[in-house]
């Protein structure tokens, strides 16, 4: 027999598993896979957790964390809500919150200065003050025609 | 081979399709190879479902740069020789433990082989352990000198020596029933 042959007959040696033991090793392999998935994740929780917990100053740092991540989502949600959200009226319920610099500000983004002198309206019917006689924008009419007085001057 | 990396890829992030492609794939061929090395069918198929079941567990540790079935063959192969130890150290007397006869305890691999195999798997099982498991990791499992070297923790050229007089060995018996 030459070698070429003897190589051939090498190769084509095989074997069929039998379906008992194809069907067993199959089962037992997904299920220690499944099992080993599970230690697995477990244990990389555990292990944060534990590195966390046992250590004072990761703990600490961990509590800081957390205490600026709530502030910052808090902020942000306010800062959101009063920007894009609701109307520029609603920005502000009180008469002294409709008057600060801030939700003057707002109302100006939103509405110009007709949002601005809407909510100093409302504002002074809630204080039942009725500045009906000269509106805001008379006002800084006014403001600017006297600044032009004192240019001239 | 690209197959192969894309299985490994899958089955180290826990994909059970990837394991089970991977063990249609291979598992005639691992069972053929453990069959060779030990001639014994039974403890070949053992074999293979310790070692699958430890490679389905080791998922994220495995660390593979070559080719994935010379990775198999070598846990396969490795599986096998422990196995050959132990039955050595079990039944053989301290004289008769570099004994080149394998003993089977199952079917022997000419058994489930067709009748033109017969004389090959019958003449392969009287080789030594050593020729006989760098003969089948070189034809069978398509592993290099230099791979099988490494795995073996000898040089290239004892391995080379170990196939080509296997293959001698092989050549003579098989003509020796040949001419009879």
């Amino acid at each position: 027999m030459k070698t070429a042959q003897i190589k051939r007959l090498v190769r084509k040696l095989h074997v069929n598993p039998s379906a008992r033991m194809h069907d067993r090793t199959l089962c037992d392999a997904l299920k220690a896979q499944a099992e080993s998935q599970k230690t697995e994740s477990a244990e990389m929780h555990r292990g944060v957790l534990t590195t966390i917990m046992t250590n004072r100053a990761t703990r600490l740092a961990t509590a800081a964390v957390v205490i600026v991540l709530i502030g910052f989502v808090i902020v942000h949600q306010a800062a959101r809500r009063q920007i894009d959200g609701q109307p520029f009226t609603d920005a502000a319920k009180s008469p002294g919150e409709m008057m600060t610099a801030m939700s003057l500000n707002i109302a100006y983004r939103k509405g110009g200065l007709e949002a601005v002198e809407k909510q100093g309206d409302r504002a002074f019917k809630m204080l039942r003050l009725q500045p009906t006689s000269i509106s805001v924008r008379q006002l800084l009419e006014e403001f600017d025609s006297g600044e032009v007085e004192r240019k001239e001057l | 081979m690209i197959e192969d990396r894309l299985l490994i890829l899958r089955f180290k992030r826990g994909s059970k399709d990837a394991l089970q492609r991977i063990y249609e794939k291979y598992l005639g061929f691992l069972v053929t190879l453990a069959a060779a090395l030990l001639n014994d069918v039974n403890t070949a198929e053992d074999i293979v479902h310790d070692f699958f079941v430890m490679f389905a567990q080791s998922a994220e540790r495995l660390r593979l740069d070559g080719s994935l079935k010379s990775y198999l063959a070598t846990c396969v192969a490795n599986r096998a020789r422990d196995e050959m130890r132990a039955r050595r150290r079990q039944s053989v007397g301290p004289d008769e433990a570099l004994s080149n006869q394998s003993e089977s305890r199952g079917p022997e691999l000419a058994a489930v082989c067709g009748e033109e195999l017969q004389q090959m798997a019958e003449a392969m099982a009287q080789l030594p352990y050593e020729q006989r498991e760098v003969m089948i990791l070189h034809l069978q499992g398509g592993m290099k000198f230099t791979q099988i070297a490494s795995f073996e923790s000898v040089s290239v050229n004892t391995i080379r020596s170990r196939y080509r007089y296997g293959l001698n060995k092989l050549r003579s018996m098989l003509n020796t029933e040949v001419k009879r």
